[in-house]
């Protein structure tokens, strides 16, 4: 082991590091700065204060903050099912909540047009009460719980199952309760998964493009999120307004990923 | 112990501070987006539109929202979407709520049609086939034009590369593909040489997008390609975007692009919204819009206006989908473009 | 007895009924319109849509794409993973953030920020074109813009178990006489491989499923750089459902297939461990 240790293995390997990194990852991020700000400043925040764009931030948040609740009380109550239980199926369980992560965003956005859209099985149900679901945000919430969907479960089952169930056997045996069992002995100790599930969730919410293109019906001020207005922009010609754009979404994404450090700091 | 407290709460200080100022940037917003004051609700339209309308029908609409509120009083709010036509026009018949659209051609207004949304007569409601500006389609070169491009047998030179969309995922392609097909048909009067014409051209095609505004941007901003086959509207915004950098050719025969408008009948009854949405397509025709096409590029339909910007778009040969040669949209469709059609034919051997 | 001993803990009920409805909800129903869908195409279309000429050759694109872009990324991430974790420099914290960009970054702005970077006039296409390089609008671009998308998910894998890798063992070999590449072979891979097999795997789905981020680089030529999901977006534009649905259900059988065939490795090299 002394030899990948050496200085000379050591440098050659941060330097091929940083190379990859550089290549594939500084460049293009650093590249969505300088077009941002190539225009000057007044045009960056024009553009980033301009009513799509705020109607952009509005659908986006809500979007993310849907997910975020919705995978919170999904991923712990799948995680305390899987983990403190046995019962049939439970490996079909855990396939079913793997599953959105290996689809492709575009059968994601698809399947739900199948099941609302015109055509699709629910829609008499959803026209009769005269709500409208895809092209219209119900859909962009729903897919985009759909692609985050197994975030939280994911970091949480492993954690739980590791910990195993016998502090909570033993408590339940002196008769907590299910409230007590929750919050004195499994929720400190899955903490760190959860909170780390979130904030994959987040990011994936914020910056989630196919699936949504495929429901939005992209109309500007009611279904236009914030990747998708890059997306219009650049189509626009107003390069410069895109990469703009995107930097409210690099900025999020940055402090996303120090919340996280931060979190798994303590 | 204290000093943790106190941090805590400033951290919630500032964000509600931040939260606050937003709500405030985006209440002004709004209200600076509002139309000029006065009283009653605002009607909302939906356009739904294709992607090379974008910078006429934000014209349009501040020019339409003027001359609405002046007519009946009431307040109107657009809203846009843009996108390829067809996925656009399927949109619309998966449930999307637009109370008009203005699509890059026929057919795909005809299927919304087929899906019941609106009457099967929408192509005579308005005049000129519902379609109140056109446009053609052109090569768009690098300047100094390198590879002498005049007209269409240059575009199969082999060092030729040309950059379009794709004719089976782009409504607006379609006209591109039929443009070839006409100056082909004209020249050697035979169907065979034709398909061979055309096949050779897409074999030059190195990149085919799914899009018109892709191509555009894959020639335009990234650099592939010497020619990009487009229409005449998008390489006149491109020569606007990017002054000096490009130029026109403009062929000895072409197609006359219509871009087809409509107001969707099922949506605009259940919106309550029939009269300004007839309106907003009524308004299209009138010489103020006619200019405001012609600003952006649009060939106008109005003989007066088309007179006045006339030093704008050259003459040329144009021919229509109805000539003889195609015999309309539906036997185009079937002929070219079906799943085994022509375009399958000639572009399928890779 | 063996009822209650099972579920002793509280909220057995609670935690199912949320469970079922989430998945029900969200994956089972739509899942259920799309198998109905293609139930509905019939054998003899079904076959015919799938096995087109133009989308086998997508088929291929994608596979090959994904498989490249997948091994790039195992080897990188390797190294990623060890230059974290074995290793003190400067900046350090850095390239750790750096790696989570990849989840968050929205992938159109990738594919967008890419396709400018790698294209003949790019800061980097620039200088691979003297070589004969083209990187934007051909295959290698779509294998650029997987590398990007799935960049973190080989390293996320391998970092928390190389960093509870024990390496007094290997220095104890070390000190017997063992090779470093004997140590590496017959000590150190053996413990990671369970985690790269996996992280491969993550890798390789992801890369099959990508869209947004490709089509902005591809080039899109039908035979040559024409991924499948681009196909099935071409289809749903086209209104042509049924196609959609049927390169759908291709697709989700080949990733069931592929995951099944990586967990069953996984889970065989786990017990082969130990």
């Amino acid at each position: 082991m002394q030899l990948l240790q050496t200085k000379p293995i050591k440098w050659l390997l941060l330097v091929l590091a940083w190379l990859f990194i550089g290549i594939v990852l500084v460049l293009p991020v650093g590249l969505v700065l300088v077009q941002a700000f190539a225009s000057g400043w007044h045009t960056y925040l024009t553009t980033i204060s301009s009513l799509v764009t705020l109607q952009a931030i509005n659908l986006t948040v809500t979007a993310t903050l849907i997910s975020i609740v919705f995978n919170l009380v999904f991923g712990v109550s799948a995680a305390w099912l899987i983990a403190f239980y046995d019962f049939p199926g439970k490996r079909l369980l855990n396939a079913l909540i793997d599953l959105p992560f290996s689809v492709s965003p575009v059968i994601a956005g698809l399947i739900f047009i199948l099941t609302f859209g015109r055509g699709g099985w629910l829609a008499p149900l959803f026209s009769a009460i005269h709500v409208q679901i895809v092209f219209a945000p119900p859909a962009i919430f729903l897919t985009t719980v759909f692609v985050t969907f197994p975030f939280v479960a994911r970091e949480v089952i492993p954690v739980l199952e590791a910990k195993g169930r016998e502090e909570e056997q033993t408590a339940a045996l002196l008769g907590a309760s299910f409230s007590q069992i929750l919050w004195q002995i499994t929720f400190p100790a899955i903490k760190a998964p959860v909170a780390g599930g979130l904030v994959l969730a987040t990011a994936r919410a914020l910056g989630e493009f196919g699936a949504v293109a495929v429901v939005s019906g992209n109309i500007q001020g009611k279904t236009l999120t914030l990747s998708l207005l890059v997306q219009n922009l650049y189509n626009d010609f107003k390069f410069n307004e895109a990469f703009a754009v995107a930097t409210i979404l690099l900025g999020s994404t940055i402090l996303v990923v120090l919340l996280k450090q931060r979190l798994l700091k303590n | 112990m204290y000093w943790q407290k106190s941090k805590w709460w400033w951290r919630l200080g500032i964000g509600l501070l931040l939260l606050g100022a937003y709500i405030g940037l985006y209440q002004l917003r709004l209200a600076q987006a509002a139309p000029t004051s006065g009283s009653g609700a605002t009607v909302t339209l939906t356009n739904v539109s294709y992607d090379s309308t974008r910078e006429f029908y934000q014209a349009y609409n501040q020019n339409f929202q003027k001359y609405w509120q002046r007519k009946s009083g009431e307040k109107v709010a657009v809203a846009i979407s843009n996108g390829g036509s067809g996925k656009q026009a399927n949109t619309v018949i998966e449930g999307n709520q637009a109370d008009v659209v203005t699509l890059a051609l026929a057919p795909d207004i005809t299927s919304i049609q087929q899906a019941g949304l609106l009457k099967a007569n929408w192509q005579q409601r308005y005049p000129d086939n519902a379609a109140p500006y056109t446009s053609t389609v052109v090569f768009l070169v690098r300047k100094g034009n390198p590879q002498q491009i005049r007209d269409w047998p240059d575009l199969l030179k082999p060092a030729v590369n040309i950059v379009t969309p794709n004719p089976k995922t782009s409504g607006g392609a379609r006209w591109n593909y039929l443009a070839a097909w006409a100056y082909a048909s004209k020249k050697y009067h035979s169907t065979e040489k034709a398909r061979q014409f055309v096949r050779k051209l897409y074999q030059n095609v190195t990149v085919l997008d799914s899009g018109s505004r892709d191509a555009t941007t894959t020639f335009a901003e990234n650099g592939q390609g010497n020619v990009l086959l487009t229409w005449e509207n998008e390489a006149k915004l491109v020569c606007q975007q990017h002054p000096g950098e490009y130029e026109i050719i403009t062929p000895s025969i072409s197609i006359k692009a219509e871009p087809s408008v409509a107001v969707v009948d099922s949506v605009v009854a259940q919106r309550n919204t029939a009269t300004v949405a007839q309106a907003y397509i009524q308004h299209l025709y009138s010489v103020k819009a006619q200019k405001i096409a012609a600003q952006n590029f649009y060939r106008p339909t109005n003989q007066k206006v088309a007179q006045a910007y006339r030093k704008e778009f050259p003459a040329l040969q144009l021919v229509t989908i109805n000539d003889p040669l195609f015999g309309g949209w539906a036997k185009v469709q079937k002929q070219h473009f079906a799943n085994g059609g022509i375009f399958d034919q000639i572009y399928g051997g890779g | 007895m063996q009822q209650t001993s099972k579920r002793l803990i509280p909220g057995y009920y609670f935690s199912l009924v949320i469970t079922l409805l989430g998945v029900s909800l969200i994956v089972l129903l739509p899942f259920a319109a799309l198998v109905i869908s293609g139930w509905q195409v019939g054998a003899q279309q079904f076959w015919q849509e799938a096995t087109n000429s133009r989308v086998l050759a997508s088929y291929l694109v994608s596979i090959k794409g994904a498989l490249v872009a997948a091994i790039i990324n195992t080897g990188f991430g390797l190294l990623l993973a060890w230059v974290l974790t074995q290793y003190e420099f400067p900046g350090k914290w850095l390239l750790d953030s750096l790696l989570d960009l990849p989840f968050a970054l929205p992938t159109a702005v990738a594919g967008i920020a890419l396709a400018y970077l790698f294209s003949d006039q790019g800061w980097l296409g620039r200088l691979v074109v003297p070589l004969g390089w083209k990187i934007s609008y051909t295959f290698n671009g779509i294998v650029i813009a997987m590398i990007f998308v799935t960049l973190p998910f080989v390293v996320r894998e391998i970092q928390p178990v190389l960093e509870q890798l024990d390496f007094s063992v290997q220095e104890a070999a070390y000190t017997l006489g063992g090779g470093t590449s004997t140590i590496l072979r017959r000590l150190v891979l053996p413990e990671i491989l369970p985690a790269l097999v996996s992280g491969f795997g993550l890798v390789f789905a992801r890369c099959l499923g990508e869209y947004g981020s490709i089509v902005f680089i591809a080039g899109n030529q039908p035979y040559h750089t024409e991924i499948t999901p681009l196909l099935i977006m071409f289809k749903l534009e086209a209104h042509d459902y049924s196609g959609a649905t049927v390169l759908a259900l291709v697709m989700l059988l080949f990733s069931f297939t592929f995951s099944f065939i990586i967990h069953s490795w996984q889970r065989w090299l786990l017990q082969r461990k130990g």
